[in-house]
C-alpha cells in the first residue's frame, strides 16, 4: 500500500491536482444550469490544463532559463521556458473565449431576463422560436 | 527565395491586417467594409493559386517564421494538400463575402455590419492559418481563432441564435481543450511541437501509454470541431442560427478544416499504427446514417442542410477511414501504395471541394429565399421557382450535385469513394469493407429522398408566394457556385488530379 501513496500519489501530485481540477471544471460545464457557472467551469478546466503544462516544465532545483557559460560549466539545470510561452498564448485564448461567452450571456440576459438555461429554453418555447 | 515562398505567411498576415483596417475604415464609412473584405480575399485567393501552382510544379514550401529553424521556430509547411484546401477556403470565402455584401442588410441590423466584416475576416484568418501551419500548437491557436470568430458570428443574429452560439462555444472549447491536452502529452514525451519533427520522434514511442492517451484526446478534440457522429450535437442548432453566408462557410468549409486538421495530425504522426482507419470508418458510417435519418424529417430548410452536413462529414470521414484501413490491413509496407487507398483518400478530398461548393451554394440560396419571402419553412416555399428563377435553378443544381447526379461535381467524389471501396473488396476483402460498401450505397441513395424533396419544392410545386429576385451580388454568388458544380462535373480531371496529388502527400506515397 505504501508504494501506491509514495509512487503514484505523492510523486506525481502535480498531475493529480490538474486532473481533479479538470474534472471539477468539466462537471460544472455539464451539470450546472447557470450559464455563468458553466463559464467558470470552463475556466477551471482551462486553468487545470495550464497547470499541467507549467508543472511539466518545472524541474527541482532548476534555474531560470538564461543559458550562459557559468550555468553550463557549473552543471546547473534550467527550467524549460517553452511551455510557459505556450501557456501565455493559451491564456490569451482562454480570456478571449471567456469574453465571447460573457458577451453572449449579457445579450441573453437582455433578451430573456435570466441566465438559467432551462428558463431560457422555456421562454424560447413561449415565444415560439 | 522566390516571392511565392513568402505567400503562406502573407495569406494569413494580410487577412489579419485587413480585419483591423475594416474596423478602422468602418468607423468613417460603413460601405467600405464589404469592399475591403472582398478585395482582401480576392488577393488571398490569387496568392493561394500561386501557392498551389508552385507546390504542384516545383515542390513543398517551407517557410520559417523569423528565420528560426524548426523544431524551435514555427514552420509554415505547404504541400499539395494544404494548398488545395487553402484554395477551396478562399474561393468559398470570396463568394460568401460577395453574397454578404447585400444579404447582410437582410440578416443583421446596420450597426453590426462593421463588426460582422471584422469578425468574418478573422474567421478567414483562422481558416487559412490552420491549413498553412506545420506546427501543432500553432494549429491549436488558429483553430481557436477561427472557432472564436465562429461563436461570435453564430450568435450575431440574437434571439435563438444566442443560445445556439453559447452551446457551440461550450462544446467547441471542450474540444479545443482536449486537443490542447493531447498536444501537451505529445510534447511531454517528445519535447517537440513541429509536426514533421514529431513524426520522426514518435514511432519508437507508439507503445507508450502517454502517446496513446494523446491519440485519443486528439481524436475526440478534433472530432468535436468537425462534428462527427456522437459529437455532432452542436451543429444542427449552430449552423442554421447564423446569417446565411456564415452558415455557408461553417457548413461548407469550417467542419472540413477540422477534418483536414485531424487527417494531417493522424496520418502524419501515427501512420496506421493504431488502426484508426476502423475508428474513422465506424464514426463516418454512423454519422452518415444518423444524419440522413434526421435530415429527412426536417421542415426547416437550413436545419435540413445542417443535418446533411453531418452526412457529408460522414462520407468524407469514411473515405479517409477506408484509405487508412486498407493501409493498415496491408501488413507489410509495400513499395507501391495500394491504388484503392489513394483513390479513397482522393475521393474524400474531392468531396471536401464538391460538398463545399454545393452546400455553401444551397445555404446562400436559402438566404436569398429568406430575403425574398422571409421564411425557412419548406412548406411555405412552393412556387418560389417562378419568381426567383436564378436562385431556384442554381439551388437545384447544387442539391443535385450534393445528391451525386452524374454530370455534376458531387457525382465524381462519391463515385471515387464507392469505386475505391469496391476495389478494396476485390484486393483486400473482409466483412468490414462489404458492410461499408452496403451502408455507403444505402446512404447515398437515401440522401436523394430529401434532396429531391427540396428540389421539388423549389422547381415543381406551385404556391401563392409572390416575390422578386434579390440583389445582384446575392444572385451572382449562387449562380457562380452552380456554374462551378456544372463545369467541375463536366471537366473533372484537373480537380481529380489535384486531389490525387494531395492524397499521395497525406498517405506518404509521394
Amino acid at each position: 500500500m505504501e508504494w501506491v501513496i509514495a509512487d503514484i500519489i505523492l510523486a506525481k501530485y502535480n498531475y493529480w491536482v490538474s486532473i481533479i481540477l479538470m474534472l471539477i471544471g468539466f462537471y460544472a460545464m455539464i451539470a450546472k444550469g447557470n450559464l455563468i457557472k458553466k463559464i467558470i467551469g470552463l475556466n477551471i478546466f482551462q486553468t487545470a490544463i495550464f497547470l499541467f503544462y507549467i508543472s511539466l516544465a518545472d524541474i527541482r532545483g532548476g534555474t531560470e532559463p538564461i543559458v550562459s557559460e557559468e550555468i553550463i560549466s557549473k552543471g546547473y539545470v534550467y527550467v524549460n521556458p517553452l511551455p510557459h510561452v505556450l501557456i501565455l498564448t493559451a491564456i490569451v485564448v482562454a480570456v478571449a473565449t471567456t469574453a465571447v461567452a460573457l458577451a453572449l450571456i449579457i445579450r441573453m440576459y437582455e433578451e430573456y431576463g435570466t441566465i438559467e438555461e432551462e428558463e431560457i429554453i422555456e421562454k424560447e418555447r413561449e415565444l415560439g422560436l | 527565395m522566390l516571392i511565392v515562398e513568402h505567400f503562406p505567411v502573407l495569406v494569413v498576415a494580410i487577412s489579419l491586417l485587413s480585419a483591423f483596417s475594416i474596423l478602422i475604415a468602418g468607423w468613417r464609412n460603413k460601405k467600405s467594409c464589404a469592399f475591403i473584405s472582398i478585395a482582401t480575399i480576392l488577393l488571398q485567393l490569387i496568392m493561394a493559386f500561386f501557392i498551389l501552382n508552385h507546390v504542384l510544379t516545383i515542390g513543398t514550401i517551407n517557410y520559417w517564421l523569423g528565420g528560426w529553424a524548426p523544431p524551435w521556430g514555427i514552420e509554415y509547411l505547404v504541400d499539395a494538400l494544404n494548398a488545395y484546401v487553402l484554395v477551396i477556403i478562399l474561393f468559398l470565402g470570396l463568394l460568401c463575402a460577395i453574397h454578404s455584401k447585400s444579404s447582410i442588410e437582410h440578416e443583421l441590423p446596420p450597426y453590426k455590419v462593421v463588426s460582422f466584416y471584422t469578425v468574418y475576416q478573422l474567421f478567414i484568418t483562422g481558416l487559412c492559418g490552420v491549413t498553412v501551419t506545420g506546427d501543432i500548437f500553432n494549429m491549436y491557436v488558429f483553430i481557436e481563432i477561427l472557432s472564436l470568430a465562429a461563436y461570435a458570428l453564430v450568435g450575431s443574429k440574437g434571439g435563438i441564435a444566442l443560445r445556439a452560439g453559447f452551446t457551440y462555444l461550450v462544446m467547441g472549447s471542450i474540444g479545443a481543450c482536449f486537443f490542447l491536452i493531447g498536444i501537451g502529452f505529445l510534447y511531454a514525451v517528445t519535447g517537440s511541437l513541429n509536426i514533421h519533427d514529431l513524426s520522426l520522434l514518435l514511432p519508437p514511442l507508439y507503445g507508450n501509454k502517454v502517446v496513446q492517451a494523446a491519440f485519443i484526446f486528439i481524436i475526440v478534440g478534433l472530432g468535436i470541431k468537425m462534428a462527427i457522429f456522437p459529437l455532432h450535437t452542436w451543429l444542427p442548432d449552430a449552423h442554421p442560427a447564423a446569417p446565411s453566408p456564415i452558415s455557408a462557410m461553417l457548413s461548407g468549409i469550417m467542419i472540413m478544416v477540422g477534418f483536414y486538421a485531424l487527417i494531417r495530425v493522424l496520418f502524419t504522426l501515427f501512420p496506421f499504427y493504431y488502426n484508426y482507419g476502423l475508428i474513422l470508418l465506424i464514426l463516418g458510417l454512423l454519422s452518415m446514417t444518423v444524419g440522413n435519418l434526421f435530415a429527412y424529417f426536417q421542415n426547416d430548410l437550413k436545419r435540413l442542410l445542417a443535418y446533411s452536413s453531418i452526412v457529408n462529414m460522414g462520407i468524407v470521414a469514411t473515405g479517409a477511414g477506408v484509405a487508412a484501413y486498407i493501409l493498415s490491413t496491408v501488413a507489410e509496407p509495400q513499395e507501391a501504395l495500394p491504388e484503392a487507398a489513394s483513390l479513397a483518400m482522393a475521393g474524400a478530398l474531392l468531396h471536401i471541394f464538391s460538398h463545399g461548393a454545393g452546400k455553401a451554394m444551397v445555404f446562400l440560396g436559402s438566404g436569398n429565399i429568406h430575403a425574398g419571402i422571409h421564411t425557412r419553412d419548406l412548406a411555405k416555399m412552393g412556387g418560389i421557382g417562378r419568381d426567383m428563377p436564378y436562385t431556384s435553378y442554381s439551388m437545384s443544381v447544387g442539391l443535385l450535385s450534393l445528391l451525386g447526379l452524374p454530370p455534376l461535381l458531387g457525382f465524381w467524389s462519391k463515385f471515387l469513394i464507392i469505386m475505391s471501396v469496391a476495389k478494396a473488396i476485390q484486393s483486400v476483402g473482409g466483412v468490414v469493407l462489404v458492410i461499408t460498401f452496403i451502408l455507403l450505397l444505402f446512404n447515398v441513395i437515401y440522401a436523394a429522398a430529401y434532396y429531391l424533396k427540396v428540389t421539388k419544392v423549389l422547381m415543381i410545386e406551385s404556391g401563392a408566394v409572390r416575390t422578386h429576385e434579390v440583389a445582384f451580388p446575392m444572385v451572382f454568388s449562387v449562380v457562380a457556385f452552380a456554374l462551378l458544380c456544372l463545369i467541375g462535373g463536366l471537366f473533372p480531371l484537373p480537380f481529380i488530379r489535384v486531389a490525387v496529388r494531395a492524397s499521395l502527400v497525406i498517405l506518404g506515397g509521394g
